[in-house]
């Protein structure tokens, strides 16, 4: 509108600005012939987007669908995508996954430090329930007794039957774990919920669960995590044990300092290789604690130093030099059921020393298809570049 | 004194001439958004004439108008101005005379006007050739529709 439209029509250019216009690959509305009479189709032998363009092209797109079209025109297009998808999926910052009540089946991954969303449409989410996201993939239990697990940055998927553990997981407060085997596709899914606390382990390389504790008996389970290559497990009590993938049994750490109170809200985090558990309520409670192995004690932590805990209402995650990835230290990042009454989410971010509320984040410009202004359905933190591995051999 | 003489080069015109002999007075601080140009006038001081011999005159026109203009509302709107083919000269225009405003606002309206697009129609409109093999072709069609097959009812 503000381009000068004499000018315009001096040049003899159209102001087509619809879709149809540029649907129209003949020339007929395209440019005059240039003073030296060729037709522009042949000047296209000059692509204006090389490399650098396409990079820029690239970065512009909102949609992993579009990115993946994207990198499907051709080979020198895949080579660029395949750059800046890998530098993508390296990044160990947290994007925020939501859907809202109306998007059906796209689903929404904000970035907080670059103040944008980007979006992927994966199947229909009605009807079924969130579970938890690990190692990239998104778990969601479906009514027919199956776990659709969805990796929305490698396009891939995988179905799980739960039939045999149906009655003993509800699913609507799942808490779940996924590791490969190393060098194979092979992979385990560490179950519980928190109705029952139990503990279940399915086996892809003969497609089977174990429980290790049914119905919370004789541990009661909160939480779970993979470090050095090991599944540990957190219980209510505090008691940490280390899961056996050969056998159904647990071996508890002996370890000095337990705190001696119980807490449904315990969370067990692996950090730059450091094992943490932390127990977080906004505003009321932060008590973080580090495992420390040469005195197999509890260490109460009096600050979270250079890390910083991303908490949602299914799980809690630690991230060191949060400063590298566009967070701040000390600081625990905050998203709750609770702000899904209004009408966008946000992220609370509390003091990793005294647990006061130091801000708000608004998780502006939401993309097109998860219109802002309907309700946030479910929300939770997404680490991209996560890919737990599992060692069989490791544990006896 | 050195204020007066950057009150006066900033005034200063100067020529530019598209490949097809078309001529443009512009100020000395519009021409130098294009380093390309702002090279050329390192070079050599006293020029008055610039040569541009990869773009035609109509394209200089816009840019020329674009770096004039430039702020966030007017290029909302200059990037629904033009056709795929238009945005892809332009683009040309603008590598060339190096401006990376200009790169940036097109490189937006191009990926803009892929969105929802399949790679079929992408290959048409930018006149690319799909040299995938067969067996790349068929990885990257089940990849397409990886999460929808099977588990959904509609």
């Amino acid at each position: 509108m503000q381009v000068d439209k004499m000018a315009s029509t001096k040049l003899g250019m159209e102001q087509g600005n619809n879709e149809e216009d540029s649907n129209r690959s003949n020339s007929s509305n395209a440019l005059p012939l240039s003073s030296s009479g060729k037709k522009m189709k042949e000047d296209k032998d000059i692509s204006p987007l090389d490399g650098d363009m396409l990079d820029i092209v690239s970065k512009k797109l909102v949609s992993f669908d579009d990115l993946f079209n994207f990198s499907a025109v051709c080979k020198e297009w895949r080579a660029v995508h395949k750059i800046y998808w890998r530098k993508f999926l390296e990044s160990q910052s947290p994007l925020i996954v939501q859907t809202t009540r109306n998007a059906k089946r796209f689903y929404s991954f904000y970035s907080i430090p670059e103040k944008r969303a980007y979006s992927s449409k994966l199947s229909y989410f009605r009807g079924k329930s969130y579970c938890g996201s690990s190692s990239g993939y998104l778990v969601m239990a479906g009514a027919n007794n199956i776990l659709q697990l969805m990796n929305p940055f490698t396009r891939k998927q995988k179905i799980i039957d739960i039939s045999v553990v149906r009655k003993d997981l509800t699913y609507f407060a799942c808490r779940v774990l996924l590791a490969f085997t190393r060098d194979s596709d092979e992979f385990v899914l560490v179950a519980s919920c928190k109705r029952f606390l139990g503990l279940y382990v399915y086996h892809s390389r003969n497609s089977s669960w174990k429980t290790y504790s049914k119905r919370g008996h004789p541990w009661k389970v909160v939480d779970f995590v993979l470090f050095n290559n090991t599944i540990y497990v957190l219980t209510y009590k505090a008691e940490i044990g280390v899961l056996s993938l050969n056998s159904e049994s647990l071996k508890f750490l002996k370890l000095k300092n337990t705190p001696n109170v119980p807490s449904w809200s315990y969370s067990l985090l692996s950090c730059d290789g450091e094992l943490l558990v932390v127990d977080f309520v906004p505003n009321k409670v932060l008590d973080v604690y580090r495992i420390d192995w040469e005195t197999m004690s509890y260490v109460k932590l009096q600050t979270l130093g250079e890390r910083a805990l991303f908490h949602s209402p299914y799980k809690c995650y630690a991230l060191a030099n949060p400063g590298k990835w566009g967070f701040e230290s000390n600081r625990v990042y905050s998203i709750d059921w609770d702000s899904i009454d209004r009408d966008s989410a946000e992220c609370e971010v509390y003091s990793g020393s005294n647990n006061e509320l130091v801000e708000c984040i608004m998780l502006a410009g939401s993309s097109r298809e998860v219109r802002s202004r309907s309700t946030p359905y479910w929300l939770d933190w997404c680490f991209r570049n996560q890919h737990d591995e599992v060692d069989y051999s490791l544990v006896e | 004194m050195a204020e007066e003489k950057s009150q006066a080069s900033s005034s200063k015109m100067l020529t530019l001439k598209a490949s097809d002999g078309v001529l443009f007075e512009v100020e000395l601080n519009i021409a130098k958004e294009m380093k390309t140009v702002q090279a050329y006038i390192d070079d050599c001081e006293d020029i008055e004439t610039i040569p541009i011999p990869n773009v035609l005159g109509k394209h200089l026109a816009i840019v020329i108008e674009y770096i004039k203009k430039t702020n966030e509302e007017y290029d909302a709107e200059f990037e629904k101005q033009w056709n795929m083919d238009d945005l892809q000269l332009l683009l040309l225009a603008a590598n060339y005379l190096n401006i990376s405003g200009l790169q940036e606002c097109l490189c937006k309206a191009i990926a803009k006007r892929i969105e929802n697009k399949s790679p079929e129609y992408v290959r048409k409109v930018f006149n690319i050739e799909n040299d995938h093999s067969p067996e790349e072709e068929a990885k990257l069609r089940k990849e397409y529709k990886w999460a929808f097959e099977g588990v959904d009812k509609d």
